[in-house]
C-alpha cells in the first residue's frame, strides 16, 4: 500500500496544488487503494496486487485536460502557447515562463500553485538542457586541463634538438606555444565557468524531480555507465602506462650515447605529457558527465542505487522544511568544497611551475584533502 | 483487451449505463465494467476520473459525498446521472447502432 502511495506522490510531484490536482490524487488515490484491497481479499500476493493497480492506473496525460495542466505535462504546448514576444530568453527564464503558464492555466488555484515556486522544479527538458551543458562542461575542462599538460611538450621537444643549428628560434617558439596553449586553457575554464554559472539553481539549489524526470534520468545512467566504466578504465590505464615511451627512450638511447640520448629521453617526456593528457582528459569527461547525473538524481531525494524509493524518502517529502535546510547545508557544503578543490588546483599548478619540482609538488593534494576534512568538521558541524 | 483507442469514444457510454440503476463511486465502476465486459477491457483509473470530471463539467453526472456503509463507513464520492445525462446516453446508443450498422457492413 505504501509503494501505491508513494508511486502516486511521484507522479503527482511536478504539478501544482491546485484544489483539482488534489482532488483528484485523493479520488485516484481511492480507487487505487479499493483496487489493491479487493485484490489482496481475492489471495493475491502484495507484489502482484501493487503491480496489477501500478500497471492499470494509465497515464497522466490523460488528466492533463481535466485539470489545466497541459502546460506542465507536455511543456512544448505550453511554451507554444506563450506569446511569441515574451520569448526573449535564455533557458534560464524559460523556466520562469513555464511556471508562469501554470499559473495562468491554473488561475482558481493560483495562490497555492506559488507554494513550490522557492525549489525550482526540474521537469525533463530542463534536466535535459542541463546534462546537455554538463556534457559541453566535461569536455571543456577535459580540454583544458589537457591542453594545460600538453603545454611544455613543444618545448620539451625543441630542446631535443638544441645541437642543430637554430634551435634557438625552435625553443623559442615552443615556449610561446606554451603560453598560448596554457592562455587557451585559461579561456576553456572562464567560459566554461560562466556557463555553468546559469546553472547553479539546479546545481546547488534544492530540486524537486517529477517521476518522468527521475525516469530519465536513470535512462540516461544505465545509458552512459558502459562508457563511464570504459573512458575511466582507460583513462587509468594511459596514466599508468605513460612512462613507458621514456624508458622505451632510455632504452634507445643507452645504446647510442650522446647527444641522440639525450633527444630520445626529451621525446620521449613529450610522448609521456601527451599520453597523460589523453587519460586525464577520459577520466575528467566521464567523471563530469557521470557526476551531473548522480548529482541531480541524488539531490532529487532518490537514491543513487536504483532501487525505489523507500517509505523514508515519503516522509522526507512530508517534512519541506526540515529537508530544506538540510539540502541547503549541503549545497553550501558544496560550493565550498569546489571553491576549496579550486584553489588547491591553482596552488599545486603554480607551485609547481614556478618551482618545477613535480616529483613532490603533488603532496599538496593529500595535505589539501586531510586539511579540508578538519575544516569541514569545524564549519559544518551543526549539520 | 481493447485498444484504448478504438473504446475512447465510448467510456461515457459505458459509465453512464451502469449509474442508470443507481449511484454509484470510482472503483465499483471500475470492477463493473471488469466483470461486464468479461475482464476484456478494464479502465485505466486516469481514464476513468478524468471521464468522470468531464461529464461532470458537462452536466451529464453529478458527484456527492456518502459514507459507504459496506467497507466501514468510508466516505466517499458517489456520481449520479443527470436528465441530461440521460439524454446524452440515448443519444450516444443511437450513435453506437449506426456506427456498428456502417462498419459491421465493411467487416467479413
Amino acid at each position: 500500500m505504501e509503494i501505491i502511495r508513494t508511486y502516486l506522490e511521484n507522479m503527482f510531484l511536478s504539478l501544482p496544488a491546485t484544489p483539482e490536482v488534489i482532488r483528484a490524487k485523493r479520488e485516484l488515490l481511492d480507487m487505487m487503494e479499493d483496487k489493491y484491497r479487493e485484490l489482496r481479499a481475492e489471495g493475491k500476493t502484495e507484489n502482484e496486487a501493487v503491480g496489477t493497480v501500478i500497471s492499470e492506473f494509465g497515464n497522466l496525460d490523460e488528466l492533463a485536460e481535466t485539470l489545466g495542466i497541459e502546460c506542465i505535462i507536455r511543456p512544448e504546448a505550453a511554451r507554444e502557447t506563450e506569446s511569441a514576444a515574451s520569448r526573449t530568453a535564455s533557458e534560464g527564464t524559460e523556466r520562469a515562463e513555464t511556471e508562469g503558464a501554470w499559473q495562468d492555466g491554473s488561475a482558481t488555484g493560483a495562490g497555492a500553485a506559488a507554494s513550490s515556486a522557492d525549489e525550482p522544479d526540474v521537469t525533463t527538458d530542463i534536466a535535459k538542457q542541463y546534462l546537455k551543458e554538463s556534457t559541453r562542461q566535461a569536455v571543456r575542462v577535459g580540454l583544458g586541463v589537457a591542453l594545460c599538460i600538453c603545454s611544455p611538450v613543444f618545448v620539451i621537444v625543441a630542446s631535443a634538438f638544441d645541437s642543430l643549428p637554430g634551435a634557438g628560434v625552435l625553443e623559442a617558439i615552443g615556449v610561446i606555444i606554451l603560453f598560448v596553449m596554457v592562455a587557451a586553457a585559461v579561456g576553456i575554464f572562464i567560459f566554461g565557468s560562466m556557463r555553468m554559472s546559469e546553472w547553479k539553481d539546479v546545481k546547488f539549489g534544492g530540486v524537486q524531480l517529477s517521476f518522468y524526470t527521475i525516469e530519465y534520468l536513470r535512462e540516461q545512467k544505465t545509458l552512459f555507465k558502459p562508457m563511464y566504466a570504459l573512458f575511466l578504465t582507460l583513462g587509468i590505464v594511459m596514466c599508468i602506462l605513460s612512462p613507458v615511451p621514456v624508458v622505451i627512450a632510455e632504452a634507445i638511447g643507452s645504446l647510442r650515447p650522446g647527444a641522440f640520448s639525450d633527444g630520445a629521453e626529451n621525446i620521449g617526456a613529450a610522448i609521456l605529457l601527451v599520453i597523460v593528457a589523453i587519460g586525464v582528459f577520459f577520466i575528467i569527461y566521464a567523471t563530469k558527465r557521470y557526476g551531473a547525473i548522480r548529482n541531480l538524481l541524488k539531490r532529487g531525494g532518490i537514491s543513487i542505487d536504483d532501487s525505489a524509493p523507500t517509505g523514508e524518502e515519503v516522509r522526507e517529502r512530508t517534512e519541506p522544511e526540515e529537508k530544506k535546510s538540510k539540502k541547503k547545508m549541503k549545497s553550501e557544503e558544496k560550493r565550498f568544497k569546489e571553491l576549496w578543490n579550486d584553489t588547491v588546483l591553482c596552488l599545486y599548478l603554480v607551485w609547481s611551475f614556478l618551482t618545477f619540482r613535480w616529483w613532490i609538488t603533488w603532496i599538496i593534494f593529500p595535505i589539501a584533502n586531510w586539511l579540508y576534512k578538519i575544516v569541514r568538521n569545524y564549519k559544518f558541524r551543526e549539520e | 483487451m481493447i485498444s484504448s483507442d478504438i473504446i475512447r469514444g465510448y467510456n461515457d457510454t459505458i459509465i453512464l449505463f451502469l449509474l442508470l440503476e443507481k449511484p454509484s463511486y470510482g472503483y465499483e465502476i471500475s470492477r463493473q465494467i471488469r466483470q461486464i465486459s468479461e475482464e476484456k477491457y478494464v479502465i485505466k483509473e486516469t481514464t476513468l476520473y478524468s471521464a468522470f470530471t468531464r461529464m461532470e463539467k458537462n452536466g451529464y453526472i453529478e458527484s456527492f459525498y456518502q459514507d459507504d456503509i459496506d467497507s466501514g463507513g468510508k466516505r466517499r464520492t458517489y456520481y449520479r446521472i443527470t436528465e441530461a445525462g440521460r439524454a446524452y446516453y440515448r443519444e450516444k446508443c443511437e450513435e453506437w447502432n449506426l456506427t456498428q450498422d456502417v462498419i459491421a457492413r465493411f467487416i467479413r
